[in-house]
Parts: C-alpha cells; structure tokens; sequence
C-alpha cells in the first residue's frame, strides 16, 4: 500500500491536504516542518512527498537538496504544493530534479487527487 | 579668491601689444625719413660746391682777362687794348662776392677762398692798378715797373686758385662718393631692419594671442569633455584675470553640477530602493492572504462535496457564498501580485503553441458563473479555422477572463456580451463588447493605468481593484500585440486585441520549447 508524506507548515492546510489524498484510500503520514519531514522520510520510506516551499527552518527547496544527498531516498518523487508561482523558480536549479509536478495553492479541484494518482502510477 | 596677476588683464596685454607694435612702426618710419632728409642734404651740399668750383674757375678767367689787358695796355700804351682790364674788375668784385659767401665744403675751403681773393687783390691792386694808373698818367714816359714781381703775384693767385679749385673737386667727389655710399647701406640696411622689426612684431602678436587663446582653448576642451559625461573634469587657472576667473566659474558650475548629479542618483536608488521594498512588501502580502485563502476555499470545497455529511439547501446557499467571496479576495490578491510582477519586471513568460480558441471558450465557461441570474447572454464567434498561436497560455486565459469579467460586470440586466475573433493581417484580433454604461471619452487614455477606474464604474459601486486592464494590456504587449477601446457612453463598451501568430517568427523554436514544456510537467 502506498504511503504519502505531507510536509506542511499550516495545521488547516496540512489537515485538508491529508484528507483530499486520504479520500483515495492512500496512507498519509504528515510533518509540520522540513527537518521533521525528513526524518519521516527516513523512518517510513514513503512513496511520494507533497512538499511546501515556505516551511519555518529549512525550506522545501532545502529538504530537496538532502532528499537528492541521500541514496535512498532520492528516489523518491516531490510534488510541491506550494503559493510560490512556478514561473518564480529558477528552472536551470538542478536541486529540482525529483519534482514531479509544481501545484499553486489554491490547488483547483480535483488536481491534487490527479496529480498524487499519476505520481505513484509512474 | 586672489588670482596671480601675470602680465595683467586681456584688455592690458592687447594695449601692451599694439603699443610696441606702433612704435615700431614710429620707429621704421623715423628711420627713413632720418635717411631721406640726411641725403636730401648731401645733394644740397653737392649741388653747391658744383657753383663754387665754377665761380672759382670764372675768377681766374676774369683775373686772366684783367692780365692780358694790362699786359697789352703796357705794350701798346693804347686805351683799347685795357677793355678787358676794364670789363673784368666789375666781374671780378661781383664773382669775389659769390666767393665769399659760398660757405660750402667746410673752413678749410673759406680760408683758401679768402687767401685766394687776397692773392688777387695783392695783384690787383698792388700791381695792376699802380701800373695802369702810370701809363694813364704819362703814356710816353718810361715805365718803372718789376715784370717779375707781377709774375710772381699772379703766380701766387693761380696756386691759391688750383688750391681752391682742387679742393672744391676733392670736396665734390667726397660729397658723391658719401652719397653713394650711403645709398648702398640704406639698401642693405633698410630691409634687414624691416625684417627684424616685422619678425619681432609678429612674434610679439603670437605670443599675445597664445596668451589670451591658450586658456580658452582649455576652457572649451574641458567643457566638451563636460558635456560629452565627464562629470569630473576641470579646467587649469591661468592666463590673464578674465580667463582666470571664466576658469574658476567653470570649475564651481562643473563642481556644482557633479554634485547635482550625484544628489539625483542618490535620490533615484532611494526611489528605486522604495519600490522595490513596496513591491516586496505587496508580493510578502499577497503571498500571506493567500495562504488562508487556500484553507477557505479548501474547506468550503469539502463542505460543497458533501464530506462532512450532505447540506441542506440554506448551507448550501451560505457555503456558495462564503466560496463565491473567497473567490473573488483570492482574484483581487491574484491581480495584485501580478501587477507587482510587472512592476518588478519579473513577469515570467512560459511560450508555447497556444489554441487561442480553447482558451477563449474556456474564459467563456469561467465568466458564465458570474453572469447566472442576471439573464446575460454571451455569444461567442469563433471561426473554425482559427489556428495557432504562439504565447503563454495561462496569461491569454487571464487576459481573456479579465476582459470577460469586466464586460459582465458591467453589463445591464439581460445585457449581451460577445466576443468575436477574426484574422487580422498575419495575426488575430479578438473584440470583447458588452452593452453597458460605457466610459468618458476624457478617460479613456488612462484606462489602462494601475489603479484607475472609470467614474462611471465608480459612481455606479462596481467592486473593482483598477487593475486588471493594466494586467490586460501588459500581458497583450508582452505577446507583441496591441489593445484598443471603443466605448460610447450608454451604449457600451469594446476592447480590440490585436495578437501576432507567432511573436518571434520562429516555426523551430516551438518544437524545442514544447519538448522543455514536456520534459518539466
């Protein structure tokens, strides 16, 4: 069964995304910071990160960077969710390699559920 | 300030100069009349010692005369024979006269001329006249004379009148040869004292006007360097009071004018340093709205889907509500920091093969929510073979839903909103019309400008932020095209897009760009 990690900062945002993705029937397991999140990531292997950038500590961009430094969890596909607008990261960044798909918060209707099924389909 | 007074001010130093060169000239002209009046006297003096040798040579033809007259007198005791005595003595008193009063060629000639005549007078009235006087008294008695004495005074006469003579000649030829001489140096002498006086004159006109044109040539290099941005340059304090002081005033207005410069960069960083912490600040704020935004319309997204239990129809109402407003904030804050993007210049642009059609209908199906209930009806002309066009999607679908909106907001009860697309040139142009209560013409150019509204919009309490057709017309410019109004006054309003097919002209390009697009999603 597939397990999903939420790294989230807000507790409504983290508390909605949880149960949009929960719907489905997928095991969600969720941190309130990066360095939190990563720790998770190491415990259970998850099979797929929902990411926020602006996280208090380290950001997202940051928890990529370890995530990408780390042979075993590398592997692992990011998507962010996050207010942050696509067209403001850099796209030559490399430390973005793992991410899947970049959400803007709102996430519309229905797009999260597509994106997260997609994602562990691959 | 003091300035070093070398050789004074310009009106001195030209005084100075065209004062030297007048007495060089004085001096040239002096120099010739000198000479002309000096040889205007030597032929003077040569033209009368001439007169003189002659008078001196007529006195010894006359005293000659009187001898032959006495001598033929004393042979012949006839009266006859003593004319030439006769007529000479009045000659000879008229010609000692002249003599004596020709004081030419010096005292050496005047003591000989006077011992001369005395010589003759010896003769004369020591010889000649005794002599004829005793002939006259008893022409037949025997005469008592020394022949040799008279001999020897005539003798003496002739020497003193060759004395006379060759000393007037001597003089005469001294005269010439002074002339001649004098000529030749005027010849040489006259132009190079010329050629010095011009060449100290002309070196003397040069250095002047070096003086007085050397710091203004300064000047204008310094003040061409001014002007051509070398704000730092300055100019060297010499030459006379005038230019000195023109220097000094170019140096303050040059120091002036850096510092002018220099304050106004510093207050542009201030204001450009202020915008920028504006716009972060908006960006900061609208990032920060948005995130309980996103908790709002998640939930009541939840609420409508029915999972925590099905609504009845009151909450499904009050829900609609609450999501149709968080909606509308979460637009507000979406115009809000794209116009700060724009402002920044930050406004990414992500191009591909755009179907400008979709995009349009899709805008159409977004808006038709906002127009249920007020029986607005939208037509839509699309033809079907509208292509291609190269540009960033989720842009066009904000242009056109910012155009929409507008027109639907704007619209009366049971209004018509169309939009209608049409080839134009290489491109395509797409009107949006509605048939609302238009804008003054007086406000239609700054209708396009950040936070302006329409007084009509205003009067009539249209919500609205003023921004969404500065986001319009930004977007429409940055795919190369050109947005227009048409309105009249209560009977409606219609923008014109003008889009070009394809902005960079580039077919290549956009098989690359959408493989990166691919690659990315």
């Amino acid at each position: 069964m597939s397990v999903v990690l939420v790294i989230e900062d807000d507790p409504d945002i983290r508390a909605l995304i949880t149960r949009r993705i929960a719907k489905s029937g997928i095991e969600v397991i969720s941190a309130g910071t990066g360095e939190q999140g990563l720790e998770l990531a190491a415990s259970h292997r998850p099979n797929l990160i929902v990411l926020d950038i602006r996280l208090p500590g380290i950001s997202g961009w940051q928890v990529i960077e370890r995530l990408n430094a780390d042979e075993l969890l590398k592997e692992i596909p990011v998507l962010i969710a996050s207010i942050v607008d696509p067209s403001e990261v850099d796209p030559t960044d490399e430390s973005q390699e793992p991410v899947t798909v970049h959400l803007v918060k709102p996430i519309p209707r229905g797009q999260l559920e597509a994106a997260v099924h997609e994602a562990l389909n691959k | 300030m003091s300035f070093q007074r070398r050789g004074g001010a310009i009106r001195k130093r030209l005084q100075r100069t065209y004062n030297i060169l007048l007495v060089l000239v004085a001096l040239v002209g002096t120099v010739a009349l000198v000479g002309r009046v000096l040889s205007v006297r030597q032929l003077d003096t040569l033209s009368m010692t001439q007169p003189l040798i002659d008078t001196n040579a007529a006195y010894l033809q006359e005293l000659t005369n009187a001898q032959t007259g006495v001598r033929g007198y004393r042979l012949t005791r006839v009266q006859r024979f003593l004319e030439p005595y006769d007529n000479a003595l009045p000659q000879l008193k008229v010609l000692e006269e002249r003599l004596r009063v020709s004081q030419v060629g010096g005292t050496k000639l005047h003591r000989l001329v006077v011992e001369e005549i005395a010589r003759a007078r010896e003769w004369l009235n020591g010889f000649a006249e005794p002599l004829v006087a005793q002939i006259m008294e008893n022409p037949s008695a025997d005469l008592r004379f020394d022949a040799g004495r008279g001999k020897a005074l005539f003798d003496a006469f002739r020497e003193a009148n060759t004395e006379v003579a060759e000393l007037g000649v001597a003089q005469r030829s001294a005269i010439e040869r002074r002339i001649r001489d004098s000529a030749r140096d005027f010849v040489v002498r006259a132009p190079a004292f010329l050629l010095l006086a011009l060449g100290f004159g002309s070196w003397l006109i040069r250095r002047t006007s070096r003086e007085v044109a050397d710091p203004i040539d300064q000047m204008r290099s310094t003040v061409a360097r001014l002007n051509s941005g070398d704000l730092g340059a300055r100019t060297e304090v010499f030459g006379p009071v005038e230019t000195q002081e023109l220097a000094v005033a170019l140096n303050e207005l040059a120091a002036s004018r850096e510092e002018y410069v220099a304050a106004q960069e510093d207050a542009i960083r201030h204001l450009e340093d202020l915008d920028r912490t504006r716009s972060d600040f908006v960006s900061t704020v609208s990032h920060e709205l948005r995130t309980p935004l996103t908790s709002v319309t998640g939930y009541t997204e939840m609420l409508v889907d029915g999972d925590a239990g099905e609504l009845n129809e009151r909450q499904a109402q009050m829900v609609d509500a609450i999501d149709r407003n968080a909606r509308r904030l979460l637009a507000l804050v979406e115009d809000l920091l794209t116009a700060s993007r724009i402002e920044a210049g930050v406004l990414t642009m992500a191009r591909s093969q755009v179907d400008l059609g979709s995009v349009i209908q899709d805008a159409v199906v977004a808006v038709r929510g906002n127009a249920v209930g007020r029986e607005l009806d939208i037509a839509l002309d699309i033809p079907p073979e509208l292509g291609r066009i190269w540009g960033d999607a989720p842009k066009l679908e904000r242009m056109m839903l910012n155009l929409l909106s507008n027109a639907v907001k704007f619209s009366p009860q049971r209004g018509r909103v169309t939009v209608t697309v049409s080839a134009a040139g290489e491109g395509v142009a797409i009107e949006v019309s509605d048939t609302g209560m238009g804008i003054p013409e007086a406000e239609q150019p700054k209708l396009f400008e950040r936070f302006f509204r329409a007084s009509t919009a205003r009067d009539a309490v249209i919500p609205g932020t003023g921004l969404g057709l500065t986001i319009v017309k930004s977007i429409v410019e940055d795919h190369g095209g050109s947005i227009t109004v048409r309105s009249m006054l209560g009977e409606g309003t219609t923008f014109r897009v003008e889009l070009p097919a394809d902005h960079r002209g580039r077919t290549g390009q956009t098989v690359v760009d959408e493989r990166r697009a691919g690659d990315r999603g």
